[in-house]
């Protein structure tokens, strides 16, 4: 593991080095001789002839997409690599047939993708600093449990999750009650009460921590009954099946993975960093915060990415969490075209255009650090 | 100096200054916290939900200690993510297998006390009993009242609901008051001949109504009177009545006891057990009969020799072509690889699903642009045009062909990786002592390429073995494997397979057996897993003794 664990920090830290340098551009090697070119055809020739195979191979769908994404005739049928009259029409309807809301789908799977990453990331960078930099009882069963843990798939539990996602709407999916704000306003007001007596009569602040804890929570249920007993709306986030649950659900997925990954970075970072700012008087938050996470901000980027691209591409948990169309992500969404062959025969065009705009944005970013997700992915799961 | 450091100080002279965001933090996050776990206390002491309740405190409580407690400092860090960790991975680990021990399935979703409400709330009419007169009032289509006499004379109006519509409490329902109501009754029969500028319905118009008989109105403290013809009403009795003691269902149109089943989950009249049944932990039945079961082994089998088969054949061509074209490109002399390399990793930067639908529309047996292209081909062989989605074999050719496509360039950029890591002074030693250029690379070049990449290539297999959306999204499994109790087609993987069984397709869900093969999937996954750490082992060896 040691190994390859170096390779990616060391591929993560180059892309670090990209992302603020940018590309060398490629050069010719100086030393090498012009070839003629009776010998650029014996030696060299044979060569791009499999790489342009190779290139058709690859480029076979993805000109087809291209070209019938703006053909003006809709059907596969009718569809030709250089179309005999092209048009923007197959992009601009995506965005106004109300029964397949494309642009309400590609959102979802961008707020998805986006706010599962960025918090999964969040909280790996935290957990990884406690493994990597502190020293504690259980850190070495807590890093085993990760490992085994990052074993199991998560979509392989979607029968588990979907059971108890049901179980949650059932459970709390009415929201907050009146009789509840009720209740909520005579706890919080209590609470509230003890909490000013105890912080009264705290000494110092240390001592002031839980009564303040105490005041906090009496006025956050002061304010949740208030919410509560004047609309009659959900205060709490439905978590059920539905958009909010997925996120739920998928912010248990792979911080195993992201934990384990980050703490092989930070424990390539040199402990005398953290020592002289300690001897500064530093806090662990502060080391934290102003040391380690902004040298690891390359191999984070990359993490994000990954996760990004992994949840955007997630199709199990997602068609048994979503229920609602209009909640639908881009890749659940996009499945109802293949539903029938008859849409795919007569729709193609907008199918073509779909998936451009939904294919286009994680192409670029794939391409642009595919060397750094490779070694990323090293770690944990493939895509291919 | 004792008095000050006692500090009476009012708020925010001396103390805010000194205290971070971090106490802030703790402070309004706890905070939060403990008053939704508050929230939810009556909720499941409402819901006797003693166990998510124990857990709810134990785990509020466990988190107020860790952000209180000094000693607990380094596990403060853990808790955000671990949380989720804990509900969204690791219990779902185990709820599988929990469900996995129950006959979880269509017919046996609920729990018993759930399946006893659904057949308490059923109604009968009794052949023997009060008839009541009934008169509609309104239009035929809609917009109706309905005067319903019995036969003391006492006289309820109210608007109708369809027998399918949940029945309403008894304080929820809203009867029309003649007091206060506009009405004719021209003729002084005490029927009127309109209510509230609804006139009264010929018995030809009340045929008209759609389901007629399905009209049901509550009347307070007696039920639900429900139309019969067109004139008259019954009483609609309760039809089972459930005896805890003896835990059986007493039907009263057959006037019959079903007792309860609790090994199948079901009430049993008269030797037959009836809908809807209660899910009953049935042991390792789900696991023993992929085995033993037939009708379950025989389809089981076939997917999973093809599963296997899939996994290898596609991870086995992807390298194959991946590391064919890391060799290609290999040549430093070579112009545009940056060109080719950016082609050709595009089928991996693609979203999946995204390009296997793509696929579908692409590898369509009339339309499809494949058959198309390669029309010169299959004119030689009689010009027919492949059924690459139909027809079993070649469902299999396009599913690999698909997810070659897929993945190869995936396995190109690992391989040339791998092939530039490869000390150059290793192959010039081996040329020193005379080896020709094909021995240096399958004796020296290739061994040490496998070593490196067989990790990857084993993780390659895993993902592929579970390559849910290239099945799903391009032959959703099909073309159909018939004669089977379960849905099952030919290109199924273990995975697609289990999907459907989870799913609400034709023939019901089975939760049950679906989480029991879940558990057979991530046993395989797991060895894969142990077998991937051997050789990452084996990889440092090598490497170290270099």
């Amino acid at each position: 593991m040691a190994t390859s664990r170096g390779d990616t920090t060391r591929g993560l830290t180059a892309f670090g080095e990209y992302l603020t340098r940018g590309f060398g551009a490629g050069r010719r090697h100086k030393g090498d001789p012009r070839l003629s070119f009776a010998r650029w055809l014996r030696e060299l020739a044979w060569r791009h002839v499999v790489g342009i195979l190779a290139a058709g191979f690859a480029l076979f769908p993805i000109i087809w997409i291209i070209s019938a994404s703006f053909n003006t005739v809709p059907s596969l049928s009718a569809s030709r690599i250089i179309p005999e009259s092209m048009t923007l029409e197959n992009y601009r309807s995506l965005f106004d047939d109300p029964d397949l809301p494309f642009g309400k789908w590609l959102f979802n799977s961008f707020q998805i993708a986006f706010l599962v990453s960025a918090l999964q990331m969040l909280m790996s960078a935290i957990a990884a600093y406690s493994f990597a930099r502190l020293r504690w009882a259980g850190r070495r069963v807590g890093l085993l449990v990760i490992l085994l843990v990052q074993m199991f798939p998560q979509f392989l539990a979607f029968v588990a999750v979907f059971l108890l996602l049901n179980r949650l709407e059932e459970m709390i999916g009415g929201g907050l009650q009146v009789p509840m704000a009720l209740f909520g306003a005579i706890v919080g007001t209590a609470l509230l009460a003890w909490g000013f007596f105890a912080w009264r009569k705290a000494m110092d602040n240390r001592e002031r921590l839980w009564p303040g804890v105490v005041l906090g929570t009496g006025a956050a249920l002061v304010v949740l009954a208030v919410v509560a007993s004047s609309y009659d709306v959900t205060v709490l986030p439905g978590i059920g099946l539905n958009k909010a649950g997925l996120v739920f659900v998928y912010l248990g997925g792979s911080i195993g993975v992201n934990t384990w990954l980050i703490k092989g970075f930070y424990d390539s970072i040199p402990m005398a960093l953290d020592e002289s700012a300690r001897v500064d008087g530093a806090s662990d938050w502060q080391i934290f915060t102003k040391i380690i996470l902004p040298l690891a901000r390359p191999v984070l980027a990359v993490i994000f990415i990954i996760s990004f691209v992994f949840i955007y591409n997630e199709y199990i948990l997602a068609s048994f969490v979503l229920r609602d169309v209009s909640q639908y992500t881009y890749a659940i969404g996009l499945a109802l075209f293949v539903e029938s062959d008859v849409t795919i025969a007569s729709e193609f065009a907008r199918l073509a255009a779909a998936a451009v705009i939904g294919g286009l944005p994680i192409v670029v970013v794939y391409v642009a650090a595919s060397e750094y997700i490779v070694g990323g992915l090293t770690q944990g799961a493939v895509k291919g | 100096m004792v008095e000050r450091e006692k500090g009476r100080a009012p708020f925010g002279v001396l103390p805010f200054r000194t205290l971070g965001p971090g106490f802030w933090l703790r402070l309004f996050t706890l905070g939060m916290l403990d008053a939704l776990a508050i929230y939810a206390l009556p909720f499941l002491i409402q819901q006797h939900n003693w166990l998510v309740l124990a857990v709810l405190i134990l785990g509020t409580a466990g988190i107020n200690y860790v952000y209180f407690a000094k000693r607990a400092f380094p596990i403060r860090w853990l808790v955000p993510g671990l949380f989720f960790l804990l509900i969204m991975m690791i219990y779902p680990i185990f709820y599988t297998f929990w469900v996995a021990l129950h006959n979880w399935s269509t017919g046996h979703i609920l729990t018993k006390p759930q399946v006893v409400d659904l057949f308490e709330q059923q109604v009968f009419e009794p052949e023997v009993g009060e008839r009541f007169s009934v008169v509609l009032y309104g239009h035929p289509d809609g917009d109706l009242i309905i005067r319903v006499e019995r036969e003391d004379g006492s006289v309820f109006i109210g608007v109708p609901r369809s027998s399918n519509d949940p029945v309403p409490e008894d304080d929820a329902i809203d009867l029309i008051d003649l007091a206060t109501t506009p009405f004719v009754d021209d003729d002084g029969d005490g029927v009127p001949e309109s209510i509230d500028g609804r006139p009264r319905l010929t018995l030809g118009e009340v045929l008209q109504i759609q389901d007629v008989n399905r009209l049901v109105v509550d009347i307070p403290d007696l039920g639900e009177a429900r139309l019969q013809t067109g004139t008259s009403a019954k009483l609609a009795e309760q039809r089972f009545v459930y005896d805890e003691a003896t835990s059986a269902m007493l039907d009263r149109v057959r006037g019959i006891s079903c007792p309860a089943d609790d090994a199948t989950g079901n009430f049993v009249c008269a030797g037959a057990p009836i809908d809807p049944g209660w899910r009953v932990v049935i042991g390792l039945d789900n696991f023993t009969d992929v085995a033993t079961d037939a009708r379950i082994r025989e389809p089981f089998v076939k997917v999973f020799v093809w599963n296997v088969a899939f996994a290898v054949i596609v991870v086995t061509l992807q390298l194959a072509i991946g590391l064919l074209l890391a060799i290609n490109f290999q040549d430093r002399r070579m112009r545009a690889k940056k060109l080719y390399r950016a082609i050709l990793i595009l089928p991996w930067a693609m979203p999946a699903f995204i390009s296997v639908i793509v696929w579908r529309a692409l590898l369509n047996q009339r339309f499809g642009k494949l058959n198309d292209l390669i029309e010169p081909v299959t004119n030689l062989f009689g010009n027919d045009r492949i059924p690459w989605l139909t027809d079993p074999i070649w469902a299999k050719a396009a599913v690999i062909l698909v997810t070659v496509w897929l993945g190869f360039p995936y396995m190109f950029l690992v391989a040339s990786g791998a092939l530039q890591a490869i000390p150059e002074d290793l192959k010039e030693a081996g040329r020193v002592d005379g080896a020709t250029s094909r021995q240096v690379f399958w004796r020296i070049t290739f061994p040490l390429l496998m070593v490196s990449i067989a990790p990857l290539v084993i993780a390659s297999f895993g993902f592929n073995f579970n390559n849910f959306i290239n099945i799903f999204l391009l032959t959703e499994g099909g073309p159909p494997l018939v004669g089977y109790d379960v849905p099952v087609g030919h290109t199924d993987i273990l995975i697609s397979f289990t999907y459907n069984l989870a799913s609400a397709s034709g023939r019901g869900q089975n939760f049950g057996l679906a989480a029991a093969i879940t558990f057979f999937i991530f046993m395989i996954v797991v060895i894969l897993s142990i077998v991937s750490f051997r050789f990452t082992k084996k990889l440092e060896e090598v490497y170290g003794n270099l």
